[in-house]
Order: C-alpha cells, then structure tokens, then sequence
C-alpha cells in the first residue's frame, strides 16, 4: 500500500485512532506513516479541546425564563388520541387546532429572526454594559411571548399574545429612543409594524370571522384601545425625540393608527 | 480534485454510531413530556444538551454573543416545534438540525457585514500546570486559527464528528447532505488541519 493512499483512507475512518487491521498491517512497516498516524489519531482530541468561552449564565437565564412560565405549556391536541366516542369529540376542532399550533411554529419562527436581526444589528453599537440592558431585557420579554405563542391555541389567545408583544415593544422603544442609535430604532419600528400587521391585524381578522370564538367584540375592542394608547405614546414621545428619531417614531404611531381604526371596523362587524 | 479523495472511498456497510448517539431511557420520558407540554421536562432536555449545541455553534461563528444567540434561538424553535418531532428518532441531530438551519439563516443575514474575527476566548481549559498550559499554548493557537480557518461547511462537519461524537450518519442528517458527503467534508478537513498543523521539524525525524 502506497503511503498516500494509507493517510487518505486513515483520515477517512470515523476514527483515525483506530486503523483498521489493513491499514495497521502498514504501521508496522512504515515509520512515517506510523508518525502521520499518531498525529492524526489525536487530530480529533485536539480539536474536541478547542476552548470556549463559558455560556453557564446565558443558559441558567434561558432555564429561568422557561421555568417562570409554569409547569405545563398544554396538551398538544391530537386527532389521533381524541376519543371519537366522547360527546365531545369534534374532528374538525380538533384538526383546526392541530393546524393552529404548526402555523404557531412558523410565527414563532419569523418572530425570532425579526429579534435576533434587532440583537445583531452592528450599526454604532454602544459599549456592552449599556447596550445588554435594553438588548437583553427585550429578549427576556421575547422568550415570554414566544413561548406563550407557541402554546397559544386559538385565534383570540394569538391575538393576546401579539398585542402583548406590540405592547412590550413600543415600551422598549418608549425606554431607548432619546439614546438608541437611529439603526437600532429603525430596526424596533420594523419590528413593530410586523408584529401590528402580521400578528395583531392577521389573528383580528381570523378572530373577527371565527364563529364560534365568544367574546370576539369585547378583546378586538381592547385591542383597540392598546393600539390606540400605543399610538398616543409615540406620538407623545415624538414631539421631543432627537430628529434622526422621529420619522421611525411616526412610522410606528401610524403603523399603530392604522390598526385602531381596522379594529374598530372589525369590531362593528362581529 | 479526486486525487485527493481516500484510496478506497467505499464506506462500510454500517456506519457505527456514536455511543451517546442512542437515546437514554429518560430522554425518551423527557421528550414524551415535553411534547405533552411538561415544561420541566424540556428545561431537562435544554440543560443536557445546551453546552454541545453552544460549543459547536461558537466554533461556526466564533463570536460568543452569537453562539449565545443562536443557542437560545435553536431552544426556541425546538420547543415551538416539539411537537412536530417523530419518538424514537434521533433528537439530538434533529436539534443540531435546527441550529444549524439557524445558522445558515445567520450567515445569509450577514452577507454585508465584515467576517467575525475569531472571539477572545475564557480559556475554558481545566489544566492548571502552568509549564503544560505554556507549552500547549503555542499548538492550541495554532489549532483553534486552523479549525477557524476551514470553510464553515467543513468545520460544522468535523466539529460533529470530532467534538460531537456523531457518526457519519447524524452528521449527514444534521447537515442536510448525503453520508457520503459527510464522510468527505470530514476527511478534507482532517486533511486540511494536518497540513497545517504538521510540526516543522517532521520531514527531518520521521524514522524509516
């Protein structure tokens, strides 16, 4: 066996410290290969040692977050585990739910990228201690809402859910705007208007035509009434934003007019 | 190009697993929980399996912040999908699965950014002998800018196998590529640090 050959298919083993027995029969009459092959065989043990840098608090804050919601998230409805025997056995609730908590994932989804293109956001980034506070407090928040997304299982518990988060996110804004940088204010008011028109419009309108949901006036009224102090604020905080702020401020104080008034409509027509 | 490939690339016929590829007992229990929405259950799953999926994802961007990131982003998704997930198969690759989709998505966004310069790192090593950490100092450096330096393809590959434990197998299903492939991005890469890391004085003291 050619030299070449026998280091090609040694680093090809799962394990390069374990050749196997054609290629050790080379060992023992190559004294280069036996080198090559000592090197390889601790090749993967070196890189398995490559340090990093601790993420014992990151990961003890993500296991606090997860456990300051509950015990139990809920039951993951099931068509299959659902007695059809039973009274109330409705397949095609049943489904619609089923159906509603894969389309839960995939908000969530687009949830947390819109968060982490805010976390990532490099433009004029002030120095760690003051730019984790907000950064980290926000994500804090996301965790809580995305998980409380991923539970929710109706339309109306969806709509809570993104109202909330809209909520959290002009607070965030309300918090940062004299200081933030304007990237990182462009990148909230993106946030917000997905959150407002894909979340809180798109679950309203699905509440708004849902039958059978109860109670359907009375939380797009309240929804309302949250857009219509949302744009209330940021207004109010516009008037003495710093200039570069305050066309992402008007963006989102018409963003949150906009939803007031499709609201309102829905509302009248439930 | 294919002269670089193994003298004889037929894999075997079974590809052994790795021995902490099989599902504990209790993993199974933790995972049955968790999708019946048993929260505890779930932190279980995150807290056994957060520090391989953060050391590996450090390795592929290198920036601790993201690393973090990317790591609670990938827990996010798994519990939002949890449900989605098969029992009995392998959730361990499903979920480096999922990390790894989050950091193509990562990269994609970043496109227009400068490439992230290898982090400082806490120097997690657990050796205290001062003349052992002297001496490893110089190769440790010498590997941690070799790994830095494979195409990220190919350090994700070796970084599952080498630091993992995957086979071959999980390695292709994480990755999204034929066990074939994965046994060559492997083997390039293993190819590749040798030519790097190779000692000078080798050529000189090899006996024979």
């Amino acid at each position: 066996m050619k030299c070449e050959s026998f280091q090609n298919r040694l680093l090809a083993l799962p394990s390069p410290a374990a050749p196997t027995p054609e290629l050790a029969a080379h060992l023992t009459a190559c004294g280069g290969c036996r080198a090559f092959a000592e090197r390889a065989g601790n090749l993967d043990a070196v890189v398995a040692a490559l340090p990093v840098p601790s993420s014992e608090v990151a990961k003890a804050a993500f296991l606090d977050s997860l456990a300051a919601l509950g015990p139990v998230i809920h039951t993951k409805p099931s068509i299959l585990s659902a007695d059809p025997h039973s009274s109330t056995f409705r397949p095609f609730h049943a489904l619609a739910r089923r159906v509603d908590w894969k389309y839960a994932g995939g908000i969530a989804a687009a949830f947390l990228v819109a968060v982490t293109a805010w976390t990532l956001w490099p433009a004029n980034r002030p120095p760690v201690a003051e730019k984790d506070g907000p950064r980290q407090e926000l994500l804090a928040k996301q965790n809580k809402h995305l998980a409380a997304l991923a539970s929710a299982d109706s339309a109306d518990a969806r709509l809570r859910v993104w109202a909330d988060w809209t909520t959290d996110l002009r607070a965030a804004t309300a918090d940062v705007y004299k200081a933030a940088a304007p990237g990182d204010l462009a990148v909230l008011a993106r946030m917000f208007d997905k959150a407002v028109r894909d979340g809180v419009l798109t679950h309203a309108d699905r509440l708004a035509h849902d039958r059978l949901a109860t109670g359907r006036a009375v939380l797009l009224r309240d929804t309302q009434a949250k857009m219509a102090s949302a744009r209330e604020q940021l207004e109010r905080i516009g008037k003495d934003a710093p200039p570069a702020h305050k066309s992402n401020l008007k963006r989102m104080a018409d963003t949150a007019l906009e939803a007031q008034t499709k609201l309102a409509d829905l509302a009248k027509g439930v | 190009m294919t002269a670089d490939r193994p003298g004889t690339p037929t894999p075997p016929t079974r590809v052994p697993l790795a021995p902490d590829a099989t599902l504990p007992d209790r993993e199974s229990d933790w995972i049955t929980a968790a999708q019946a929405g048993d929260r505890p259950a779930f932190a279980r799953l995150v807290d056994a399996y957060w520090d391989r999926l953060h050391r590996w994802l450090y390795h592929l961007t290198r920036d601790r912040h993201r690393a973090e990131d990317l790591t609670q982003e990938t827990f996010l998704k798994a519990l939002a999908a949890i449900g989605s997930f098969r029992p009995g198969s392998n959730f361990r690759a499903w979920l480096f699965r999922i990390g790894h989709n989050n950091f193509v998505n990562l990269k994609r966004s970043e496109r227009r950014t400068v490439v992230a310069l290898p982090d400082e790192t806490a120097g997690t090593t657990a050796d205290s002998d001062p003349e052992k950490v002297a001496s490893d100092r110089e190769q440790l450096a010498r590997a941690t800018a070799a790994v830095a330096g494979l195409p990220s393809d190919f350090r994700a590959a070796l970084l599952l196998r080498a630091e993992q434990g995957m086979s071959f197998r999980e390695v292709a299903a994480v990755l999204k590529i034929t066990e074939e492939t994965a046994r060559w991005r492997v083997f390039k890469a293993r190819q590749k640090l040798m030519t790097v890391l190779e000692p000078n004085e080798s050529a000189g003291t090899v006996e024979g």
